[in-house]
C-alpha cells in the first residue's frame, strides 16, 4: 500500500446537489477521499448522510455535481455515459443487499454477463472459475429461487469479480441475510481482500464495519472521520476452507456460530 | 453485445412470458395472414375477370344506342336517329366497312315464360340473330340454335339458356317444346329449338338465365314498335374484327357509315372494344385488391401497437433488469439492442406464423364454392415477401420507441426500481 505512488480511488471536493423547489440540496457537500490499491474501507453513517450518493458516483453510476474523481488515474467525473459504462464494464463490480441477480438465470450465466458486454471469449470458463472462488462450484447450474440467501450473494460477488475489477463496492452486502450467513460473507470478502481485491463496503452496522481495515464516516455529506481500524474483527470460521458444497457443512458452521456469536455480537 | 447474445436474451425473455408473448404475436399473425389472403383472393379475382373478358374475344366492338336528343335541339320528327338491325346489316354489307369479319345484332327485353299447364319463369329475352353463337362463342348443349331462314321470316322460336330449361323442365329434355313468351299483353307461343351450355357468370351477366330469339321475331310480336325509318330496334351491334391491330380503323370507318346513315354530324352511338372493357375491369379489380390489402393493412399496423404496448410493459416490468445490466457495464446500445432485437424477434416469427396461415388459408379456398361464387385465389411471393418484410418493418418501428426508453433510463434509478 504503501509503496502505490497513486491511489486507486483519488476524489477532491465531490459535491452532488440537487434542485428541490427553489432550494438547492446538496447530498453531498464536498467529500475528497483518497483509496489505495488493496485497501478495505467500510464507510458508515446514518441514513440521508449522502453516504449512497457517495457511492453511487465512486461507483460510476452517478456523476457528480462538482469536484474530480480519478479511478486508476482516469478522471471519470466528466465521462460520456458510453465511457461510464466501459468503465462500470472493466475496473468496477457491484455487490448489493438484495443481491440484483437476473431472474430465472442460472448461476454461471449470471456470472457471464458482464463478460458479454466485454465481448470477452473465454465466458464460461472465467465464470466457472469465479464461482469457484465464492465457494459454488457445486452450484454453477442452480437458479436463484433454488439457492439461499447466502448463496445468491455468492453469485453476485462472482459475478463482480470475474471481470477483475479495480475495486469491489458492496452495498450493505449483509443487509438481508441471517447472523451466520453474514459471518460466511464478510470470511469471503476478507479472503477475496488477503488476495488483493480492493474493497469499498457500505454498511451501518459496526460489527460489519469492523471488519474492514479503515472506517470513513459520513455525515451530511462530509466526510466526519476517516481512521483505520485498530481492533480488527476477523469473520468467523475464516480458518477453515470455503465449503464446497454448502448444504453439509454450513450445518456444522451454523452450530459453531451459534457457539461463539455471543462475544462478537456483545463486544459490537 | 453482439447479435447472438441479444438474440439468446431475447428468446430467453420471450419464452419466460410465453403467453403474452403468443399474444402479442397474434395480431401481427392475423394481419400478415390476412394481407395474403386478401391479395390472393383480389389477385384471383382479377384473373377471373381477365378470362372472363377475353373468352368474349378481344377482337369484338360493340356500337350502342346513344343519346336521342341532338345538344338540346328537338329532332323532326321521323329524323329521329336510333340504332336499328339494319343498320347493322349495311355495316355487314360487303365492302361498306374494311375489317370487319362478322357481326350480330342485340335487344334486350324483359319477358315471362309460360309453360302451358306448367311452370313459369321471368327472365331477360334477348333478340338476335344466327351469328351470335359464334361473335359470343356460346355452344349449345342440345338442339340447335336458329338459322338464317329463321330470323329473316321472324319464326316463333327460342334458345333456352342451361338455367332456364332446368327451372322450367327439370330433367326433360325441352327441344321441341313450346313455351310462351309475354311482355305485357303481347305474347306468343314458341318453339324451343336448343339449349346453351352452361357457364356461368360472365362480365355480361348470367346468360344461363337468359333467352334467344330470332331479332326480327322480337320485334313483331314482343316489342311491337317500329323505328320511324321501318327498321328493327336494337341495342348493340357487336362487330368482330379480322385482325385486332384493325380495330382503331374499324371504328372510324363504322362511325362514318353510321353518322351518314342516320344523317347526323354528331355521334347518337357508342363504339367501345373489347379491350376498353378489359382495361375497366382490370382497374377495377386492381382497385379491389388495393382495398382488400389496405384493410388487412390496417390490422397489421394494429398487430404493431400490440407489439408496443406489450414491450413497454416488458421494459417497466424489467426496469431493475435494465439496471443491473447498466452496472455490470451494458451500454445504452446495448440496451437498445436487446429490447430491439426483442420486439424483432416477435413480429419475425409473427410474421412467419401469419405467412403460413395466410398461405395455408388461400390453398384452402381455391377452386371452393363460397356463398354460391366459385372462389379462385393467386398466391404471388411478392404478397408473401412484402408481408415479411413490413411484419420486420412493424417490429423495427413499434419497438424502437420502449427500446430506447428502456435504453434512456437512468442506471440507479433503474436499480432502485421495485
Amino acid at each position: 500500500m504503501s509503496a502505490e505512488q497513486r491511489p486507486t480511488i483519488r476524489v477532491r471536493d465531490l459535491t452532488k446537489s440537487y434542485r428541490l423547489g427553489d432550494e438547492t440540496v446538496y447530498a453531498l457537500a464536498g467529500v475528497s477521499l483518497d483509496v489505495a490499491e488493496g485497501e478495505y474501507v467500510a464507510i458508515m453513517g446514518a441514513s440521508g448522510s449522502g453516504k449512497s450518493t457517495l457511492m453511487n458516483i465512486l461507483g460510476c453510476l452517478d456523476r457528480p455535481s462538482s469536484g474530480t474523481y480519478e479511478l486508476d488515474g482516469v478522471d471519470v467525473a466528466s465521462l460520456s455515459d458510453d465511457d461510464l459504462s466501459t468503465v462500470r464494464s472493466e475496473k468496477i463490480g457491484f455487490v448489493f443487499q438484495n443481491y440484483n441477480l437476473l431472474p430465472r438465470m442460472r448461476a454461471v450465466d449470471q456470472v457471464m454477463v458482464p463478460l458479454i458486454y466485454q465481448r470477452a471469449t473465454d465466458r464460461e470458463a472465467r465464470a466457472v472459475s469465479a464461482l469457484q472462488r465464492v465457494g459454488l462450484g457445486q452450484r454453477l447450474w442452480h437458479r436463484p429461487t433454488e439457492m439461499s440467501g447466502g448463496q445468491q450473494q455468492r453469485v453476485a460477488i462472482a459475478r463482480a469479480l470475474v471481470t477483475n475489477p479495480s475495486v469491489l463496492f458492496a452495498d450493505e452486502p449483509t443487509g438481508n441475510l441471517d447472523s451466520r450467513v453474514s459471518e460466511e460473507i464478510l470470511a469471503l470478502l476478507q479472503e477475496l481482500n488477503d488476495s488483493g481485491v480492493t474493497i469499498m463496503m457500505v454498511t451501518h452496522e459496526p460489527d460489519v464495519a469492523q471488519c474492514a481495515k479503515r472506517i470513513v464516516q459520513i455525515g451530511d455529506g462530509r466526510v466526519i472521520a476517516d481512521a483505520p481500524v485498530i481492533d480488527r474483527r476477523r469473520p468467523h470460521h475464516l480458518a477453515a476452507p470455503l465449503p464446497e458444497d454448502v448444504d453439509a457443512p454450513s450445518e456444522q458452521a451454523s452450530a459453531a456460530a451459534q457457539a461463539s456469536m455471543q462475544p462478537a455480537g456483545g463486544g459490537a | 453485445m453482439s447479435i447472438a447474445d441479444s438474440l439468446r436474451v431475447a428468446y430467453d425473455s420471450l419464452t419466460a412470458h410465453l403467453l403474452r408473448t403468443l399474444l402479442a404475436m397474434l395480431g401481427l399473425v392475423i394481419g400478415v395472414g390476412a394481407v395474403i389472403t386478401l391479395l390472393a383472393v383480389g389477385r384471383g379475382s382479377q384473373d377471373d375477370v381477365q378470362r372472363n373478358i377475353q373468352s368474349l374475344g378481344t377482337n369484338l366492338l360493340t356500337v350502342r344506342a346513344g343519346a336521342p336528343s341532338q345538344a338540346g335541339v328537338r329532332q323532326a320528327a321521323g329524323s329521329r336517329p336510333t340504332l336499328t338491325y339494319e343498320d347493322a346489316q349495311a355495316i355487314l354489307a360487303p365492302g361498306a366497312v374494311e375489317h370487319v369479319a362478322s357481326l350480330t345484332a342485340e335487344q334486350n327485353v324483359p319477358v315471362q315464360l309460360v309453360v302451358p299447364g306448367g311452370s313459369n319463369f321471368a327472365t331477360q329475352a334477348i333478340g338476335t340473330d344466327d351469328l351470335y353463337p359464334i361473335i359470343r362463342s356460346t355452344p349449345l348443349a342440345s338442339g340447335e340454335f336458329f338459322t338464317d331462314e329463321h330470323v329473316r321470316t321472324s319464326a316463333p322460336v327460342v334458345v333456352l339458356g342451361a338455367n332456364v330449361a332446368t327451372q322450367l323442365f327439370g330433367t326433360e329434355s325441352p327441344v321441341g317444346q313450346t313455351v310462351r313468351l309475354s311482355l305485357g299483353r303481347a305474347g306468343t307461343s314458341f318453339t324451343i329449338l336448343g339449349v346453351l351450355n352452361s357457364r356461368g357468370g360472365t362480365a355480361l351477366g348470367n346468360l344461363d338465365d337468359r333467352v334467344l330469339v330470332p331479332i326480327t321475331t322480337m320485334s313483331k310480336t314482343l316489342i311491337r314498335a317500329r323505328a320511324a325509318s321501318g327498321g328493327t330496334f336494337v341495342s348493340s351491334i357487336v362487330i368482330q374484327a379480322d385482325q385486332p391491330e384493325q380495330m382503331p380503323a374499324a371504328i372510324q370507318s363504322i362511325g362514318q357509315l353510321l353518322r351518314e346513315r342516320h344523317k347526323v354530324t354528331e355521334d347518337d352511338f357508342q363504339i367501345t372494344s373489347q379491350q376498353d372493357a378489359l382495361d375497366t375491369a382490370a382497374g377495377v379489380a386492381r382497385t379491389q385488391s388495393f382495398l382488400l390489402g389496405s384493410i388487412a393493412g390496417i390490422s397489421l399496423v394494429v398487430g404493431g401497437i400490440g407489439i408496443m404496448n406489450t414491450m413497454l410493459v416488458s421494459v417497466t416490468e424489467r426496469t431493475r433488469e435494465i439496471g443491473i445490466r447498466r452496472a455490470v457495464g451494458a451500454r445504452q446500445r446495448d440496451i437498445l439492442l436487446q429490447f430491439l432485437v426483442e420486439a424483432i424477434l416477435v413480429c419475425v416469427v409473427g410474421g412467419l406464423a401469419g405467412a403460413g396461415t395466410g398461405v395455408a388459408l388461400s390453398w384452402l379456398m381455391d377452386d371452393r364454392t363460397i356463398l354460391g361464387q366459385v372462389m379462385h385465389t393467386r398466391l404471388t411471393a411478392d404478397a408473401v415477401v412484402l408481408s415479411l418484410a413490413v411484419s420486420i418493418g412493424i417490429g423495427v418501428f413499434f419497438g424502437f420507441y420502449p427500446a430506447s426508453r428502456a435504453a434512456r433510463l437512468r442506471p440507479i434509478e433503474a436499480l432502485r426500481y421495485e
